[in-house]
């Protein structure tokens, strides 16, 4: 179900998708997929938000996209992570920690 | 990035939806397999994925929405919001355009007339492959073609599919003046001009010389001159006094080849009769026709060029060496007026001078964009918050401007029609009366390059408006001042710059006009008439006149004087060998009479010697202190070099001549040139066929002895007159032009000085209320409202001033360039640049003079509550 669509932040679900790619190339199904199990069920990747992310990081360059065979022998589009997606996970990540740490800090304030 | 990145991928575009629309199939077959796996039946499996994929087109949908531009439904939305906006504030949008407007009618006026006579193909088949041909000497003259050099010229088919040859007329048809063309038989056949009725001639109706007595009148010429007689053809008409008959009326868009239009055309054939019997056909010394011929498609220009340079030097290789062709000139026939380099500079200053007017226009709409801006400030702001880019809120800016341009073009385009009708108007009321008919104002019908330029230049003028107001007013600390007010004082600088630039340039060529207009010409044009004709026609008219009691006294010459300066020769005294060229004139003993020139010394010509155009000459004060200085100049002879002459005018027959008199200087050519360097003039009488004019001294009324004399001789020889001009007429037509540059500099100017005083009005009103509270705390703080009036005031004429200055600047490096055009125009004047500044200033101080006193009346208390 979409019903944590909502509750990403903005550009949060493309760090997801990055990180989850760095590990390696997948379809997006299996991205998907990866963000559910990886997060215990807690993070449902709306899909009809998946490929909208999909597509701004092809045009930003961050990923790269081949039409291939997946695990079980068929046809998949399988995004790979470019270096200056690499780059860009990096960055997003260390901003993301940033603003975690200040809502943390907010709401364990006395 | 981006933006490049989308411009790439636009091409790809339908690949990309494929690949996404079946990546989603497969992710949905996926899903699938799991639900089935987990052990949900097919039916409830395909339920489930659909569900939990939402829905499929609208993510498809959204996907796409990342690669896209600018939906179909973003551009309602901002014009939506643009229209609710500008009918919000209808006075301000009302203002625009027609500021704008304004400016677009100007430039489209002008583009119309230049797209008339450069741009628009003239309406023959394959004109750009047409070309007027001529050689050059080494004195750089060009060349006018003997028959005899024209038949060479037309032999050379390796390069040429056709050529004709021409001759202008200025003469009378029917009655009333007109210009026309004698043209080689083939003129119509080779061109392919269409026509309106009847037919035109070919080479079988005029097979030899003094054949082919017919004539095919321009569309221009029928409608106005013949009242579009319907039943025109097979009528007999004169021209020159030589009856034709009329055997077709040429199509509307077809008015001959040429800047000027043509209200006839007749055959080359009839050359003697309409010029003095004079035989073009023999061999002849000096040529008079122009040649136009057609290039062969297979030819470069390049190759057409030195095979016909080739050619020409292979005609002139025994001909005089300042005579031998160096050069070739091939000048393209494709518009009337060729589009070169030569022509755009022509233009250029015009262009510039309207296109100064469109950026004033556009500078002060753009700073009352600006300043509404800054009242839209909260506005922008608030929807900057909400999370709308600064692209967006550009595109949505632009789109407000844009949504004006349109309306601005359409006023714009009622705006040209209407100049252009107004000046045809203007134009048949200012010049003298007699030339009206002569000198015609173009027929100019806007066409797709019309339309096209408006649009393009509402477009540019919109961004130019639109676009610096939408960027400043969107960065995120507009209205912290500094930088948005340095913008709108660089504008008015600017508007004030070019105002004072145009006001100077206009005054300059007025205090000019001026000079010319009150100059003395020495000779008394008052009361004279000039009738020009050919010379057979002469004697009949003379004897005819002179019967009359209301006519003074008619003199003969060769050459009417006050047309533009005379014809020239090279004289020096018979022993010595210097040279100098002098201008001269062949005239009857009446003439010094008639124009009341008065002999310094010695005496005039004898009937006798007029009579047998005798070697004799009167020469002026000025050639004879050059020629003798102070030495007495009677009895003295001249030596006349003769050259080859032209056969536009005819030369003395004689190499030496005896000094019988000295006249006084006057002014025979141009007014603007002064009194003449030189002259000399040598006796004629109206036998002879160097006779050109007789200039007729009349008693009384001006008006009715011009229609006198009309009657006369029409009733005398019938359409023989081709002019009959009151010198008076004559002397205003060369100061006109003077006038029409004026009054264009003047009224340009005049404009560029409402906008400025609109734009600076507009500035310091929302000056005034911006800085209401800081007013509001000087005065509290003990201010006099003087001070605080002069606070604005100086404002303003701090501005004014730097601009008027920079204009003056500007005028002092452009001034020059027009001295060197115009002799009379003295470009270091002060009393131009003086008043043109002084009246800049008094415009930004009135302009400045309603927000002062708006301060002048605010109450400190109630500015400080307010708010």
């Amino acid at each position: 179900m979409d019903s944590n669509n909502g509750t990403f932040l903005p550009g949060t679900l493309e760090m997801l998708i990055l990180k989850t790619l760095s590990a390696k190339p997948m379809h997006g199904y299996g991205i998907a997929e990866a963000i559910r199990q990886t997060s215990g069920d807690a993070l449902r990747v709306g899909e009809g938000s998946l490929y909208p992310a999909l597509q701004r990081l092809l045009i930003e360059d961050s990923v790269h996209a081949e039409w291939g065979v997946s695990e079980n022998k068929r046809r998949a589009r399988i995004y790979t992570i470019t270096a200056s997606g690499r780059k860009h996970l990096e960055r997003e990540r260390r901003e993301f920690d940033q603003t975690i740490t200040g809502i943390l800090r907010v709401l364990e304030a006395q | 990035m981006r933006f490049w990145k989308r411009l790439l991928l636009l091409g790809k575009r339908r690949q990309m939806e494929a690949d996404l629309a079946e990546e989603m199939r497969i992710h949905r077959e996926m899903a699938e397999t799991r639900f089935r796996n987990e052990g949900a039946s097919a039916n409830q499996a395909q339920h489930a994925a659909r569900r939990q994929f939402g829905n499929a087109s609208a993510a498809l949908e959204e996907s796409r929405d990342v690669w896209r531009f600018i939906t179909l439904e973003d551009l309602s939305n901002d014009i939506r919001y643009a229209a609710r906006n500008w009918v919000r504030s209808p006075a301000f949008a009302i203002t625009v355009i027609a500021t704008i407007g304004l400016a677009l009618g100007l430039n489209t006026a002008l583009f119309t007339a230049f797209d008339h006579y450069v741009l628009r193909p003239l309406a023959v088949r394959d004109p750009g492959t047409l070309y007027q041909v001529e050689w050059k000497t080494k004195s750089g003259a060009g060349h006018f073609f003997t028959w005899e050099e024209f038949q060479s010229l037309r032999e050379q088919t390796g390069v040429l599919s056709g050529s004709y040859a021409s001759f202008g007329v200025l003469g009378q048809i029917d009655h009333q003046p007109a210009f026309g063309q004698l043209v080689t038989p083939d003129f119509f056949d080779l061109l392919g001009a269409p026509v309106f009725m009847g037919r035109q001639f070919t080479p079988m109706d005029a097979p030899a010389p003094g054949t082919g007595a017919y004539i095919v009148l321009g569309h221009n010429c029928w409608r106005t001159k013949f009242g579009s007689d319907p039943s025109i053809l097979g009528r007999r008409v004169f021209v020159r006094g030589q009856p034709f008959e009329v055997i077709g009326v040429a199509a509307a868009e077809f008015s001959g080849i040429g800047p000027v239009p043509a209200d006839f055309w007749v055959p080359l054939t009839m050359y003697a009769s309409l010029n003095n019997g004079i035989d073009l056909f023999a061999p002849a010394k000096t040529g008079s026709l122009l040649t136009v011929v057609r290039l062969r498609g297979d030819i470069s220009l390049s190759t057409a060029k030195s095979a016909l340079l080739a050619w020409s030097r292979r005609q002139t290789r025994d001909y005089p060496d300042d005579q031998k062709a160096v050069g070739i000139y091939l000048e393209s026939r494709a518009s009337a007026v060729p589009f070169n380099a030569d022509v755009i500079l022509a233009f250029a200053p015009i262009f510039v001078a309207f296109g100064l007017v469109l950026l004033t226009a556009c500078a002060n709409v753009s700073n009352m964009m600006l300043a509404r801006a800054v009242v839209r400030q909260r506005e922008i702001g608030i929807r900057l918050a909400l999370g709308a880019g600064r692209l967006r809120l550009i595109r949505q800016l632009l789109t407000e401007a844009f949504l004006l341009s349109l309306p601005a073009a359409l006023v714009g385009y009622l705006i040209s029609e209407v100049t252009i009708r107004g000046l045809r108007e203007l134009f048949y009321r200012t010049i003298p009366a007699r030339f009206s008919k002569v000198l015609q104002f173009p027929e100019m019908q806007p066409d797709y390059r019309v339309f096209g330029f408006i649009l393009l230049a509402a477009v540019v003028a919109t961004l130019l408006f639109g676009l610096i107001p939408a960027i400043q007013a969107t960065r995120a600390n507009f209205g912290s001042g500094i930088r948005s007010s340095r913008l709108r004082n660089t504008l008015l600088v600017a508007q004030v710059l070019v105002c004072a630039l145009l006001l100077i340039t206009s005054l300059i060529i007025f205090s000019s006009e001026s000079r010319i207009a009150k100059r003395d010409l020495r000779v008394d044009p008052h009361g004279v008439i000039d009738i020009r004709m050919q010379s057979k026609f002469a004697s009949r008219i003379d004897e005819r006149l002179r019967r009359e009691p209301l006519i003074e006294s008619v003199a003969a010459v060769s050459r009417a004087p006050l047309y533009g300066g005379l014809p020239a020769i090279s004289i020096g005294p018979a022993d010595k060998s210097q040279l100098f060229r002098s201008y001269f004139n062949m005239v009857s003993p009446e003439y010094f009479d008639v124009l009341r020139i008065p002999l310094v010394s010695g005496r005039n010509f004898t009937p006798a010697e007029a009579a047998a155009g005798a070697a004799v000459a009167i020469i002026s004060d000025a050639t004879a202190r050059r020629l003798w200085g102070n030495e007495s100049a009677l009895g003295q002879e001249i030596r006349i070099v003769s050259e080859r002459a032209n056969r536009f005018f005819a030369s003395p027959a004689f190499t030496r001549a005896q000094v019988v008199g000295v006249a006084r200087d006057v002014v025979n050519g141009y007014a603007a040139e002064g009194v003449d360097s030189a002259c000399l003039y040598f006796p004629v009488t109206t036998g002879n066929a160097a006779v050109t004019s007789l200039l007729v001294r009349a008693h009384g009324d001006a008006e009715k002895s011009h229609d006198l004399i009309d009657r006369l001789v029409h009733e005398t020889a019938p359409g023989a007159a081709d002019l009959i001009n009151p010198l008076e007429d004559v002397v205003e037509t060369q100061i006109y032009p003077f006038r029409v540059l004026f009054w264009l500099g003047g009224f340009l100017a005049a404009l560029a000085m409402v906008l400025v005083i609109s734009g600076t009005y507009g500035v310091l009103s929302f000056l005034v209320n911006q800085r209401q509270k800081e007013i509001g705390i000087r005065v509290a703080l003990g201010a006099s409202t003087r001070e605080v009036v002069g606070l604005i005031l100086g404002q303003s004429l701090r501005l004014a001033l730097l601009g008027a200055i920079l204009g003056a600047s500007f005028a002092l490096a452009v001034a020059p360039l027009l001295a060197r055009e115009i002799d009379t125009v003295r470009p270091f004047e002060v009393l131009p640049y003086g008043t043109a500044m002084g009246l800049v200033l008094a415009a930004a101080a009135v302009a400045a003079f309603v927000p002062a006193r708006r301060v002048s009346r605010l109450d400190a208390a109630t500015t400080l509550r307010s708010d």
